[in-house]
């Protein structure tokens, strides 16, 4: 069998290549091979490599192919290590890049050297790309993970600021409390109004304190809902405000919700006596159905008119009296209500309490689930 | 008869090991103009059926395996194995690549391949020469698994033996360990220890 004849058999195989005699001489040339050389087996046949491709004459390639014809096992020459042994080149004039594997052939006849090429200039752009793709995604996912520990201190370190200042705060707003209520009852109607609108203006600044802490707290991460009685939540929010005027109507019920429960009336309680004044009565009743338990907070006072009820559980809304002056308040009251009757699964919506009355009041409904 | 390799015999193996890795080192060093040392630590010889019975931990490991079957006067296979990230580090370390994500990728495992290769080689050169043996080769192959699991997807589960190397590569900073496996049948491990209780004498 011709030398030619015996590796036939990969004239069309998908690598070129290329085998060589133990005198370096070239005894088979595939077909890719000829191809990407621009060179024909009959160019090359009976040639030395070294002649073909000078390039190998004293390179490492030229050693390891004599240590294969010595007896050693087959080598690889990967495109990271080397530029390409038998150098071809795309139609756009660049080089291919290759990844090469020699191996022993021994027959009868004698011993040869089989040298496989594979072109992997396609995939070392995409590897490229996928590594360069893949470092800026890595860089970019730390990055974000630096900036959301970043996020993560810089609310603490807030938190530490406000949970300061509300406490300084509330303590000066108490020693103007004191001071406002001597006022009040000096005997004077001039300085007791003046004292009485400082009273009012303080009672505000407890509401904010009081709002910027639940904002904070509903921005952390429930710890989950639980039952609650109603009418123990109701009592206990009551307390804050001093001389509250109201009445429980029906039974007590356990509803789903959290420890800021208790900043939900107490908005809604604040809500009341901004608009009704502190002797005014608050009506408030329970009652279940299928799905929920609803709770009703009616007031005594003016209430607001259709227009402003669509708008009345908005951030930073300011409610507006019917004589058209603007009230005082910060505006997130019963947006904080909106907020956490939604982190309890529940409803809220707001009606007249006394309808075609001239002090028609404000009803608040909440619907809770039911424990 | 029982295959036993002395301590004495597996202190030789280790220094004819060594010798011929001196050789792959200086060929990857002149490759890559770098300055990779690499040494056998141990040498050990087991059944492959023992050697599965109770494989140590560390066999287990996901490694990234460059092997080779042989045939002729020798019949068996022989892998060298790293632990993935290990091998990608030494693959970048080694081209020279800036840092980037320690991966194997195809070029990665063609790179690896071809140090693989090295390495098998200066073991088949010392083999080789002990047995005088003219040996048939298959490509180099990558393949990742542990070694166990290479050993237990094989033929030679029942009556051949493996000789475990622990080889330790430090370029720099970079210091890994890895394993050379080694599957041969009975009779040439015998002649294998023969040879070296030869030069021991």
């Amino acid at each position: 069998m011709t030398d030619s004849n015996r590796f036939k058999i990969t004239e069309l195989f998908p690598s070129g290549i290329c085998v060589i005699d133990s005198d370096f001489r070239i005894a088979f040339w595939n077909r890719l091979i000829s191809y990407w050389t621009g060179k024909s087996m009959d160019e090359v046949a009976g040639k030395r490599l070294d002649e073909v491709f000078p390039n190998i004459k004293d390179s490492p390639f030229e050693d390891r192919i004599k240590d294969i014809f010595s007896g050693a096992s087959p080598a690889v020459f990967s495109s990271q290590f080397h530029d390409a042994v038998i150098p071809t080149y795309l139609p756009s004039g660049e080089r291919r890049i290759q990844t090469m594997t020699m191996m022993p052939y021994a027959t009868d006849d004698g011993a040869y050297v089989v040298i496989v090429v594979e072109d992997v200039t396609e995939l070392k752009r995409e590897v490229t790309a996928y590594r360069r793709m893949k470092d800026s995604a890595i860089i970019a996912l730390n990055d974000k993970i630096n900036a959301e520990k970043e996020t993560v201190r810089a609310n603490d370190e807030a938190n530490v600021y406000i949970s300061i200042m509300s406490h300084d705060l509330k303590n000066t707003n108490a020693i103007i409390m004191s001071y406002a209520l001597k006022l009040a009852e000096s005997g004077n109607e001039e300085i007791a109004n003046y004292a009485k609108k400082i009273m009012l203006a303080s009672t505000g600044i407890n509401d904010i304190i009081r709002n910027v802490s639940a904002v904070r707290k509903m921005s952390q991460k429930s710890q989950g809902l639980r039952p609650f009685s109603l009418k123990a939540v109701l009592t206990d929010a009551a307390k804050s405000f001093e001389g509250l005027n109201y009445e429980i109507t029906g039974e007590d019920r356990r509803i789903l919700c959290d420890d800021l429960i208790a900043e939900l009336f107490s908005n809604i309680f604040s809500n009341c006596v901004t608009h009704a004044g502190i002797d005014s009565k608050i009506h408030i009743s329970i009652k279940e159905n299928d799905k929920f338990v609803r709770v009703s907070v009616a007031d005594e006072g003016p209430g607001i008119s259709e227009e402003l009820k669509a708008d009345i559980f908005s951030r930073f809304n300011k409610s507006v009296s019917d004589d058209g002056d603007k009230e005082e308040g910060e505006g997130t009251g019963l947006y904080i209500v909106k907020v956490l009757m939604t982190r309890y699964n529940g409803n809220v919506a707001i009606t007249d309490a006394n309808p075609g009355s001239d002090r028609r009041g404000l009803k608040i409904c909440l619907d809770f689930k039911a424990a | 008869m029982k295959v036993e390799m002395t301590a004495e015999a597996a202190d030789r193996a280790k220094v004819i090991l060594n010798i011929c890795l001196k050789r792959s080192e200086r060929m990857i060093n002149g490759i890559t103009k770098s300055e990779i040392s690499m040494r056998v630590t141990d040498v050990s010889i087991h059944t492959v059926k023992e050697f599965l019975k109770v494989p140590p931990k560390s066999f287990e490991e996901i490694c990234a395996n460059v092997g080779m079957e042989f045939s002729g006067d020798l019949r068996g296979m022989i892998g060298v194995a790293f632990p993935i990230e290990s091998a990608a580090r030494l693959v970048m370390a080694l081209s020279g690549e800036e840092a980037g994500t320690p991966e194997l990728d195809r070029l990665r495992i063609e790179t690896l391949k071809e140090v693989g290769s090295v390495i098998m080689n200066g073991i088949m050169i010392a083999v080789g020469n002990t047995l005088h043996s003219n040996l048939d080769y298959t490509f180099p192959s990558y393949e990742k698994g542990s070694i166990v699991s290479l050993l237990n997807h094989g033929e030679y589960v029942s009556d051949f033996f493996v000789k475990m190397t622990t080889i330790c590569v430090e370029l720099g900073d970079l210091k890994i360990e890895g394993r050379i496996c080694m599957v041969l049948e009975e009779s040439q491990v015998r002649i294998l220890l023969d040879k070296l209780k030869e030069i021991l004498s």
